[in-house]
């Protein structure tokens, strides 16, 4: 159908709407185009009707509406993604430039849904519907890399009037919201927070959807790790998550050739996913539990610091006396080791009040 | 803009372009050359200043932009002027070239880019810290992720990747350990870090060991070139010494107090200014 036809039809059918034909005509044109591969015009025309929808919505404004502005925020950020990829044919390399400029338009589609005057509670309130938008905003920082942003938002719907206010919303919104700011605290090494936002998205996870708990257990488990809980290998293997097998199964052991095994053997994916840095981390824990049965089954305070080269020559990860005692300083700095080394005895004496290997100093 | 030059001349001064410029002012790629082999060994046989071999560099760069050279000319004369920027440490000068080396390369120009792709994960590494607080560990990430496995393979590379790991782990053994073999000009990036990683060190090291760890050795492991420039560190920081001819570290009374070193070399390199 060519544009002229398109117009016809729609205020043909529509005419008493004109408000409504017009978005019509808008939704179909950049849909055809698109269907023809000019994914730059398509996105055009999408921030036309994005700005146009919420125009309508200004004057008159039907229930069916937030949903079909979340529809048109969806389509906006999926049309963004390919102008730039036409873009990226085209020139040979893309600066996101689309994407960016759509980021700005959800910005406008946030701040429009969020200053409603009425009350979050109120049925014809548009604040319900600001989470559905600060999701797709999320998943845009996160692809362009510009995750500080997302404070900003996340400050602005943190305010007193909200909180508490989590039944107003979408499961759905909610388990994802949870995700990508469990997801931040994790980049800002903020475990405690990361477990408990994680922890919840899982939890109210539909049952019937596994695909989205392995998304969250993906980052959940590195949290988890990093305070010290491991993941039992059966829950690995219900959600086919054998990639942290081997460095599970490692780090439970003390061993470091193992560990170092694991973990390079998917670099690739936990780069990817975002998580290989933190669990390059858990390195400090291998060697913590590696120095604590090496204490156990000496049954000794004193330690020579010679057995503890034996044990990483055993493990084919053999060390100098001067990178071991690197290792025992850090862990003596972090608390996960009570002690200190005697440098001249070349002997590490462990602490006899308490535990010498304080699990509460892990969990922080 | 794209101008045609035709300047034959082998010095010229950098001057910032707010127009399309004349091209009897700008000089051709085999002029270029020729100001580039003069600058080399300008710069070689200490004849020049680096501000002045900076300023033509600028130039040259400048005449590559406006004729849109992006060949292993241009290559050249950004990855001269980078190791030249390293040796200098002007880091701000340095960025410009590394990121203009990043998309030459990209397009395909001929280059030493592995020697490159180290740099730039070591610049990386040392700006990380000061990033923390902005966007945490994902700039890294974004970095692992983009090299392929050949770059990653490569050695000057890989040994930037393991002192990323060494700075992460707080691994100062390590980290000296690289810092004695480091490849081509990455010893200067990570004369960065040193400040960092002996300041971590001692914090570790003061906590670790009881009652006391001999001077010497820290001067050893952290790599110092002198017993002055340790003693200065130690003293800034801090530390407190069991003997009175300094050859003893109390453990015990000792403190090391990062923000008193970063103190320290503020009013020093300001006082070297005046």
């Amino acid at each position: 159908m060519g544009n002229r036809n398109i117009e016809n039809e729609c205020w043909k059918v529509l005419g008493e709407m004109s408000d409504i034909a017009e978005v019509y005509i808008l939704l179909l044109q950049g849909a055809v185009l698109l269907s023809q591969g000019n994914a730059l015009d398509a996105y055009k025309q999408q921030t036309t009707l994005l700005t146009k929808f919420m125009d309508v919505m200004k004057e008159q404004d039907f229930p069916w509406m937030m949903q079909t502005l979340h529809r048109i925020v969806e389509d906006t950020r999926t049309v963004a993604i390919e102008a730039d990829k036409e873009v990226a044919r085209t020139k040979g390399h893309s600066d996101n430039d689309n994407l960016r400029d759509c980021e700005r338009l959800l910005k406008l589609a946030f701040t429009f849904c969020v200053t409603d005057r009425k009350s979050i509670r109120d049925q014809e309130s548009k604040k319900s519907g600001f989470l559905h938008i600060v999701v797709v905003l999320f998943k845009t920082y996160f692809q362009l890399n510009t995750l500080r942003l997302c404070k900003n938002i996340i400050k602005s719907i943190t305010r007193p009037g909200f909180v508490g206010e989590e039944d107003c919303f979408a499961k759905s919104d909610l388990v994802t919201y949870k995700y990508y700011v469990g997801r931040l605290y994790m980049f800002e090494d903020n475990y405690a927070e990361a477990e408990a936002a994680l922890s919840w998205s899982l939890r109210h996870c539909h049952a019937r959807n596994p695909a989205n708990k392995v998304r969250v257990l993906n980052y959940l488990v590195p949290v988890k790790l990093a305070r010290g809980r491991l993941p039992t290998p059966a829950l690995l293997r219900r959600y086919g998550l054998a990639h942290f097998e081997g460095l599970v199964g490692a780090l439970r052991r003390g061993d470091l050739r193992g560990f170092n095994r694991a973990l390079d053997a998917h670099q690739a994916l936990f780069i990817a996913h975002g998580t290989y840095l933190i669990l390059e981390k858990l390195k400090v824990l291998v060697y913590r539990n590696l120095f604590k049965k090496i204490h156990l089954l000496l049954g000794k305070h004193q330690i020579q610091l010679a057995y503890f080269a034996r044990a990483l020559r055993w493990l084919e990860v053999p060390m100098e006396m001067d990178e071991i005692e690197c290792v025992l300083a850090n862990l003596i700095y972090k608390g996960f080791l009570k002690g200190y080394i005697s440098h001249t005895s070349k002997v590490l004496v462990l602490s006899k009040k308490g535990d010498a290997f304080p699990f509460s100093a892990i969990v922080q | 803009m794209k101008v045609k030059g035709t300047c034959v001349n082998l010095e010229k001064r950098y001057f910032r372009l707010t127009s399309a410029p004349d091209p009897s002012t700008v000089r051709p790629p085999p002029v270029l050359e020729e100001a580039m082999l003069r600058l080399k060994k300008l710069w070689k046989d200490q004849e020049k200043d680096y501000e002045y071999v900076c300023d033509q560099l600028k130039a040259v760069r400048q005449d590559c932009t406006v004729q849109q050279i992006r060949d292993g000319l241009a290559v050249d004369v950004y990855e001269t002027h980078a190791r030249i920027a390293l040796e200098e440490g002007d880091l701000n000068e340095y960025n410009q070239c590394q990121t203009q080396l990043k998309e030459l390369y990209a397009s395909g120009a001929p280059g030493h880019e592995m020697e490159f792709t180290a740099y730039r994960v070591l610049y990386y590494v040392n700006m990380q810290d000061n990033q923390k607080n902005q966007d945490g560990s994902t700039e890294m990430l974004k970095m692992l992720k983009a090299l392929r496995p050949a770059q990653r393979a490569d050695p000057a590379v890989a040994h930037a990747l393991r002192v990323r790991q060494a700075m992460a782990e707080d691994d100062y053994h390590l980290f000296f350990q690289l810092y004695e073999d480091a490849p081509n000009m990455s010893a200067y990036i990570m004369d960065l870090m040193l400040d960092k990683i002996r300041v971590k060190a001692l914090q570790r090291v003061v906590k670790a060991y009881k009652p006391t760890i001999a001077t010497d050795f820290i001067q050893r492991i952290l790599a110092f070139d002198s017993e002055d420039e340790c003693f200065e560190l130690l003293t800034v920081v801090g530390v407190k010494f069991a003997k009175s001819d300094g050859s003893l570290i109390d453990c015990k009374t000792s403190t090391v107090d990062p923000a008193a070193w970063q103190k320290f070399k503020f009013e020093k390199e300001k006082g070297s200014l005046l």
